[in-house]
């Protein structure tokens, strides 16, 4: 992974978790085939969302291009390809969900969805089993990485908004 | 030095009225320069100071100038020093506002003083 290493938080995220050049470059070399499938889990998804009283208001009147961006994130997911521009996309969809109102249950719901079906596609497009398994494990690994930028970046953009500092926000939390 | 400075202005403002019964003075990001008051609540001071920043400016009220707290047990008084420095005020139930009010902001203003002309690394 291409980090800005100026970032601590995420250096730290990025060493602990183990993300590594192999697995990411075996995940790039299937998302040709990966990408085909795609569509089925966008649809998938977005399904269970209008099944759901709380999701479905979210897609009234909007719902063809929601699943068009989340194609295009799920496609630059297994890019392959994690730089700043990258994590600079992510972060925006978690700036973007605090002025929509998007709330961190739902990412992490669809995390989880993606966590469930995206290694069923891999297994599908993958016959080596080793292979698989490595491409999986990029995986979940870059989706953890995803979920962690959205949920930092939507938590210091509300708080932005309530004009407290990250300093300030450390001392209160640290309040007896 | 400058430590000592702003305790200062703490004492002689609790000095200067009977109904002032504390004060502190912290960082915008709650960081403690001066108190006389328990380390617990300076940090929420200066979030509350926040909040009615970005409460005045979203309701088109303009620059924040005070925030005013009243329980049972007395007032809160919170207003800026400097752009990054909160001056909190406890005062007795019953204290008399405008004549608080101008002690709190001849403090302030000798709390902007101290820290502009007195630098000091955090």
């Amino acid at each position: 992974m291409q980090l800005n290493t100026s970032d601590k938080n995420l250096s730290t995220f990025c060493t602990i978790s183990g993300l590594c050049a192999e697995g990411q470059s075996i995940l790039a070399s299937l998302a040709p085939a990966l990408e085909e499938h795609l569509p089925e889990v966008t649809d998938t998804f977005y399904t269970l969302l209008q099944a759901d009283a709380q999701t479905a208001p979210y897609l009234v009147g909007r719902i063809d291009a929601l699943k068009q961006t989340h194609l295009a994130w799920m496609r630059d997911i297994i890019g392959g390809v994690y730089d700043a521009a990258f994590i600079a996309r992510q972060e925006k969809i978690g700036e973007v969900h605090v002025k929509v109102h998007v709330p961190p249950h739902f990412v992490a719901a669809s995390m989880s969805l993606l966590r469930a079906e995206l290694p069923l596609l891999v297994e599908r497009v993958e016959p080596d089993p080793d292979r698989a398994g490595h491409a999986i494990k990029s995986l979940m690994q870059v989706l953890d990485l995803c979920h962690y930028l959205i949920d930092r970046k939507y938590s210091e953009t509300l708080m932005d908004n309530l004009g407290i500092s990250p300093a300030l926000l450390t001392r209160l939390q640290t309040l007896r | 030095m400058r430590t000592a400075m702003l305790k200062n202005i703490l004492s002689e403002l609790k000095a200067s009225s009977a109904d002032i019964d504390a004060s502190a003075i912290t960082t915008t990001d709650g960081l403690v320069l001066a108190s006389q008051l328990p380390l617990c609540v300076d940090s929420r001071f200066a979030t509350l100071l926040s909040l009615g920043v970005q409460s005045a400016q979203s309701a088109a009220r303009g620059s924040l100038e005070q925030v005013l707290i009243k329980s049972k047990e007395g007032l809160i008084m919170l207003s800026h020093a400097s752009a990054d420095t909160v001056l909190a005020v406890l005062a007795k139930p019953h204290a008399q506002l405008d004549h608080i009010g101008v002690k709190v902001k001849h403090a302030a203003e000798n709390v902007a003083h101290i820290l502009a002309t007195h630098a000091h690394r955090h």
